[in-house]
């Protein structure tokens, strides 16, 4: 195998395989990307047995000399290509190294049995569903912050995706707090319930070279991929039950404050200061058209921000862990959002005029 | 001193009736009890045949003079009490009059005294049923008392005594007691003919304490003093890692009197909660001085009992003083290589153990660092997720603090190198933190969006519905969903994400397996440590920069940081002399 390549392409696609291969260290061969040169051009793939990644190196960036495989240790890689400074980088399969060389450096690498590294599978030749690349990335930028990270209920640790109705939803939820985002899809497309591990789902933005690329999704059997131009990321779904979602959303709220986003932002960011690290909560008292912010730390002191809002209902005081907050507002980009509650001890809804709807439960105020 | 009257018999009367002289161990505390009231600075014990062949002990104290020693073997004799008000202010260790009476009954006693006054000395040979004889004899001031062939006369209580060794462990005990309650005093045991310890006089209670239990453990002894006027209170407390299986190693005395006190016991464990390991025991030297007034020794005819007049205020003053001295010490256990101490403490100390305890391997000894490894379950070859070469590829350095297989922390401090168990001193600290909140009021409850409801069986339910105020002030709302199955809406927020199922799992079974008369104080107590458990880092998660210094931060306030609420100790330090010496610089 030898194979001539740009800098930046080769050290892009190691970045890539290394973000993937480096969670699992039980079976050392995973923490290697296997190289395929053929067909004018290559592919790097890496997996953890969960996820797995092929990313292409298109004619456009590379000059096949000789086609062939060969397996490499990708931190290693993802280091040396980034280092070397040429602009071109040829890798060449000489007896048990492979030797990757640029400008004045000269590597020689030992490679790994080809044979032991699994198979990552490519996106089955089936008509996808087709997504507005900038959409998706919306959608996933709303939702991921939510997942669960300790949860032993497995659903809970992925992003559950459907379509119903033309309508697609993407939601998280922790069990303290449910992002819910919805879009307008095509009439005609559909997609069944799955739930997308949160790490398969932050790697689907870097496959889009550009954010209006689309993005092709499909789902089989118990496997989900994602494809762009640039590789398919392909991953386990998670299995088990997405609790039912929908029934948690408030309805008999009869408070309505509309806010700016900016100013509740920066305003929970100020309160959480003044909040002591092992138990963040802070006060929001809504009266009239104010709004005032509280974080309180037992031994240390504290802060009080007040915030004009427009208020509908009667006084009302909420006591919420901030980042749940914090979460939601950095992920949204509108100016405004609006907040529907009902008492202190019920659940809130946050919406900021998209298909963003983020149910947050308080902290109980003693 | 007074001399030796026959006690009245309305004085008499009252005195706690019994039988004292059970094995020879009962010999030598009467013998040595009666040298520590006659002002003895030193007193030496011989015995054969583990005190079943003979007992003797040689004093320097007061002696007696020829009428004294005349009336000491009878029945109700005592220089030491005279009407019945004195019964309720016993300043000396004897009061009962009957002991010298009790063992010429049941052995062959000889007696030697001098008083200082007199210019030569009495002696006196009891066997009975044949009377006294009294005759003159040269000797120094003191006593000398010998009783051998113990139950000579009485073949159905002999039978009853255990072998030699088994004695010797006894007496052994007792005198190691006796010793740590007078350190001025010097005292020394030889058994068929050979020395089994000697105490000589030392200027502290932490020199006698070295005696018998090595240097290192004195050294780190801490030092809880207080109390009132009429009530105080010194302790020397060993830290909580060389925690014993059995209470063996807690020396309680009362007005220098050693003595076995449930109150005094439980006030030590209340000190102790959430310090040590549970079924572990202190080693501890705990001291109380009260005035003779508010203590009654008259309860057993072994004086090894008392009661307090008021138990409620010497138990709250016993356990906060403990309390302070131990929630603010910063005990570390050091490392050594070899075993710690001098070899000839260090073989008293064996002995005695391995006599009482069958066991010592049960024990934290210090100096095998890897026990403390073991024992925390994680010594870093079983991380969470089974990465383990992971773990121990990222030392991650970060200036003065650094990461080692993803559980240790090392660092250096003024005297060596700290090695400190992550999870143990973030349970540690959380534990602390929790407990903090508990006493300002409760913890703060986060919401769910959906209850989780877990299953109970009919004793948890029980126990569920005792604690469900603990619960609430935890932060966790509970109801009952059902018959058999209880809806949680809330949960402690300081826990953040972690997975609330099995934990509530965990806190439920816990508590049903505690049974019912547990107190809310101690459900609590229970509950607190294993949120803290479950909520700290484990051995292998990777700890970045500024998580590393976080936790150092806390910990540096954080009460008891010596020991995580198990009683495992956080942190282990390996001192530059020991570096010094194991590099052969020194
Ligand atoms: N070693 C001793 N030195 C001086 N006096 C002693 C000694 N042993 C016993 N006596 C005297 O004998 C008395 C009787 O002793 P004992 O039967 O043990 O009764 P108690 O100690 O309760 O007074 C004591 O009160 C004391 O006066
Ligand atoms: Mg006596």
């Amino acid at each position: 195998m030898e194979i001539a390549l740009k800098r930046e392409a080769l050290a892009e696609a190691f970045q890539m395989a290394h973000a993937i291969a480096t969670t699992r260290t039980t079976r050392p061969v995973l923490q290697n990307a296997l190289l395929s040169v053929a067909d004018g051009g290559m592919t790097v793939s890496a997996t953890d047995m969960e996820i797995g990644l092929r990313w292409n190196i298109s004619a456009e960036d590379c000059r096949v000399v000789r086609e062939g495989s060969v397996l490499l240790p990708a931190g290693r890689m993802a280091q040396i290509s980034r280092s070397i400074e040429a602009d071109e980088i040829t890798l060449r399969v000489a007896d048990k190294t492979c030797v990757v060389s640029g400008g004045r450096s000269v590597f020689e690498v030992l490679m790994e049995n080809v044979e032991d590294f699994p198979q990552v599978p490519e996106m089955p030749d089936e008509a996808p569903l087709v997504l507005d690349g900038q959409k998706f990335a919306e959608m996933t930028r709303k939702t991921i912050f939510a997942v669960a990270r300790e949860s032993t209920r497995y659903a809970l640790n992925g992003v559950h995706m459907e379509i119903v109705d033309g309508v697609m939803e993407m939601v998280a939820t922790d069990g303290r707090r449910m992002a819910l985002m919805k879009e307008k899809v095509d009439k005609q497309t559909s997609m069944p319930a799955a739930i997308v591990p949160q790490k398969a789902l932050s790697q689907v933005e870097k496959l889009q070279s550009d954010k209006d690329e689309t993005v092709n999704i499909l789902t089989r059997e118990r496997q989900v991929f994602f494809s762009t131009s640039r590789g398919t990321v392909v991953s386990r779904l998670v299995e088990g039950h997405f609790p039912p979602y929908r029934e948690v959303v408030p309805k008999e709220t009869d408070k309505k404050a509309t806010i700016s986003r900016t100013g509740l932002l920066s305003a929970m960011r100020q309160a959480a200061i003044m909040t002591s690290e092992d138990s963040r909560s802070v006060l929001l008292a809504f009266a009239g058209a104010q709004l005032t912010v509280t974080g309180r730390a037992p031994d240390e002191g504290r802060g009080e921000i007040g915030l004009d809002i427009e208020y509908e209902g009667e006084d009302l005081e909420i006591r919420f862990n901030p980042q749940f907050i914090i979460d939601a507002l950095s992920a949204s980009e509108a100016e405004k959002v609006t907040l529907d509650m009902k008492e202190g001890s019920s659940p809130a809804a946050l919406k900021d005029g998209t298909g963003f709807l983020y149910v947050v439960m308080p902290i109980n105020i003693v | 001193m007074p001399r030796i009257e026959i006690l009245p018999s309305e004085v008499a009367e009252k005195i706690a009736a019994g039988e004292v002289i059970e094995r020879p161990v009962s010999l030598v505390k009467e013998f040595v009890e009666n040298s520590i009231d006659a002002g003895a600075r030193s007193i030496t014990i011989d015995v054969e045949k583990g005190g079943k062949g003979l007992v003797r002990v040689a004093d320097d104290g007061a002696g007696m003079s020829r009428e004294d020693i005349e009336l000491a073997f009878s029945r109700h004799a005592t220089s030491k009490i005279r009407v019945i008000d004195d019964l309720f202010n016993v300043r000396t260790m004897g009061f009962r009059g009957e002991a010298l009476a009790s063992i010429a009954a049941v052995a062959r006693v000889t007696a030697g005294t001098r008083s200082a006054q007199d210019q030569s000395g009495w002696e006196v040979s009891i066997e009975p049923p044949a009377a006294a004889e009294i005759r003159p004899v040269g000797r120094a001031p003191g006593t000398t008392i010998e009783a051998r062939d113990l139950f000579f006369n009485i073949p159905a209580r002999k039978k009853f005594l255990k072998r030699d060794q088994t004695e010797l462990g006894h007496i052994t005990r007792y005198l190691q007691a006796a010793a740590l309650g007078f350190p001025g005093m010097s005292l020394s045991l030889s058994s068929n003919g050979r020395k089994v310890f000697s105490a000589p006089a030392v200027e502290s209670l932490r020199r006698r304490a070295a005696t018998f239990y090595g240097e290192d453990i004195a050294e780190d002894l801490v030092e809880a003093q207080g109390g009132r006027e009429g009530l105080k209170v010194h302790a020397l407390i060993a830290p909580p890692f060389y925690s014993r299986v059995n209470r063996y190693s807690q020396y309680i005395y009362v007005n220098n009197r050693y003595v076995r006190d449930r109150l005094l016991q439980a006030a030590v464990s209340q000190a102790f909660r959430g310090l040590i390991e549970p079924n572990r025991f202190p080693i501890i030297f705990l001291y109380v001085n009260i005035s003779p007034a508010e203590v009654d020794v008259n309860v057993h005819p072994t004086k090894m009992e008392i009661r307090f007049r008021n138990a409620n205020s010497v138990r709250g003053t016993v356990i906060s003083v403990l309390s302070e001295a131990l929630l603010s010490a910063d005990f570390k256990s050091r490392i050594t290589f070899e075993e710690g101490s001098t070899p000839r403490a260090q073989n008293i100390r064996r002995s005695i153990e391995d006599f009482y305890e069958r066991r010592v391997a049960g024990g934290v000894e210090i100096g095998t660092p890897a026990t403390h490894a073991g024992r925390s379950g994680g010594s870093g070859s079983l991380t969470r997720d089974g990465t383990d070469t992971e773990a121990a590829a990222a030392h991650v350095q970060t200036g003065p603090l650094m990461q080692v297989r993803g559980t240790y922390i090392v660092k250096e401090s003024d005297d060596g190198i700290e090695i400190i168990d992550q999870h143990a001193l973030h349970e540690r600290v959380i534990y602390a933190e929790v407990r903090r909140r508990l006493e300002e009021g409760s913890l703060q409850g986060q919401r769910l969006l959906v209850p989780e409801v877990i299953e109970v069986t009919p004793a948890e339910r029980t126990a569920l519905e005792k604690a469900r105020d603990a619960f609430g002030r935890l932060g966790i709302e509970a109801e009952a969903f059902g018959q058999d199955a209880f809806a949680f809406h809330s949960f402690p927020a300081v826990l953040g994400d972690m997975d609330r199922r099995s934990l509530l799992q965990a806190l439920i079974s816990d508590l049903s397996a505690g049974g019912h008369g547990r107190s809310m104080e101690e459900a609590l107590d229970s509950l607190a440590e294993l949120l803290a458990c479950h909520a700290a880092v484990r051995a292998g998660d990777i700890l970045g920069t500024e998580e590393l210094q976080s936790l150092m931060e806390k910990a540096r306030s954080a009460q008891g940081r010596f020991a995580c609420p198990h009683g495992r100790p956080t942190k282990l330090v390996l001192t530059f002399d020991e570096l010094e010496r194991r590099f052969r610089r020194k």
